[in-house]
């Protein structure tokens, strides 16, 4: 039977009476968001699934420390975020590192391979390229905006800034994507399935 | 206005949006595991785990400083009909002191009686030492005084048979 609960009061129901139920309704609804969020991010899907995997621990863990006046989206997008800027931090520190793309090798939609079945136009291969070498800021404020869906206030809850301060970034972001794609010839609206 | 909603960025935000939405290729969360894992408290850093230790550490440590301290005076707690006696019992305590108090007086006592008893031993060799010297000399006296008179007597009869011969 589907629990017609809202995330904040399924986390109320976790930090307050320890609700094994709330969290696994949770987790079924953001699940593939998360993993989604987190394999954009770090580029390297099994890394993506133990930072998912922590950041439902964290959840659990810190249930006290849990706000109700803020939305669940943007206290479980701030969990996954420290979680996956400390991964980068420590992925860049780790010179002897083999590479995310090596190590989720396995995985056939992250591949290279994949994306190249996948998207066998080379504009696309390169529209995607642009984006996935953009600034871990500035994939974080794609992803939580169009990935996430949070809004931009609560995108300046999470980076600490005004919301206003978050849209002119997301503003010079898009024209500068925009800029680059016209940049390279790429007509982007061809760019779309 | 926000952003994405400026016509001439349209075509690249549906970009962005089909980049962000496509499906990362990996198996929903195994929800048993993550609760089974959350009930048995996995999750926990190593530091996180290690400080809980070191918690626990102290714990044990206070609780048998605590026990220590008890041990050292008397306490008795009773709940019912049950009752913990935890550190030393006065009552045994004075009880044993008295023992070893009545034990040394006692040990005291004896022998300052058989210190006594040996001056009075030697006391009493010592008067009988006494008594027998004196006896002695009593009779040393009384026959030297025997001796004198008969000395005397004799030396009379001398003279009366002197005088009575010169008559």
């Amino acid at each position: 039977m589907a629990d017609d609960r809202t995330d904040r009061e399924l986390m109320i129901a976790i930090r307050d009476v320890s609700e094994c139920r709330a969290l696994e309704e949770l987790v079924r609804r953001w699940d593939s968001r998360l993993l989604g969020y987190l394999g954009k991010m770090l580029g390297d899907v099994f890394a993506a699934r133990d930072l998912r995997q922590e950041t439902y621990l964290r959840v659990w863990r810190s249930a006290s420390t849990y706000n109700d006046t803020f939305a669940f989206s943007t206290w479980v997008t701030r969990i996954a975020t420290n979680l996956a800027r400390t991964q980068l931090a420590r992925s860049r520190n780790d010179t002897g590192a083999v590479s995310a793309w090596a190590r989720s090798g396995g995985e056939e939609a992250a591949s290279p391979l994949a994306v190249r079945k996948i998207f066998a136009n080379e504009q696309e291969l390169f529209v995607r390229r642009v984006l996935e070498e953009l600034s871990d800021a500035d994939k974080e404020l794609l992803l939580m905006r169009f990935q996430l869906e949070l809004t931009y206030a609560q995108i300046g809850e999470i980076t600490g800034c005004p919301d206003s301060t978050v849209k002119s970034r997301m503003n010079v972001l898009l024209r500068k994507l925009r800029h680059e794609l016209e940049h390279q010839g790429i007509d982007s609206g061809n760019v779309l399935p | 206005m926000e952003p994405e909603h400026d016509a001439e960025l349209r075509d690249v935000v549906d970009a962005v949006r089909d980049w962000s939405g496509e499906p990362v290729a990996a198996p929903p969360t195994d929800i048993e595991a993550l609760l089974f894992a959350v009930e048995n408290g996995a999750g926990e850093t190593m530091p996180e785990k290690r400080s809980r230790w070191i918690v626990a550490g102290w714990v044990m440590a206070s609780a048998a400083v605590f026990l220590l301290a008890l041990s050292q005076v008397n306490v008795r707690i009773e709940w019912g009909q049950a009752r913990i006696t935890l550190g030393n019992d006065v009552e045994n305590k004075n009880n044993s002191n008295e023992m070893v108090i009545t034990a040394d007086l006692e040990r005291r006592f004896n022998l300052e009686r058989a210190h006594n008893w040996q001056s009075i031993e030697a006391l009493e060799a010592r008067t009988s030492q006494l008594e027998g010297s004196l006896e002695q000399t009593a009779l040393e006296l009384a026959n030297r005084q025997y001796a004198e008179s008969m000395t005397r007597f004799n030396d009379i009869q001398t003279l009366l048979a002197m005088s009575q011969s010169s008559k």
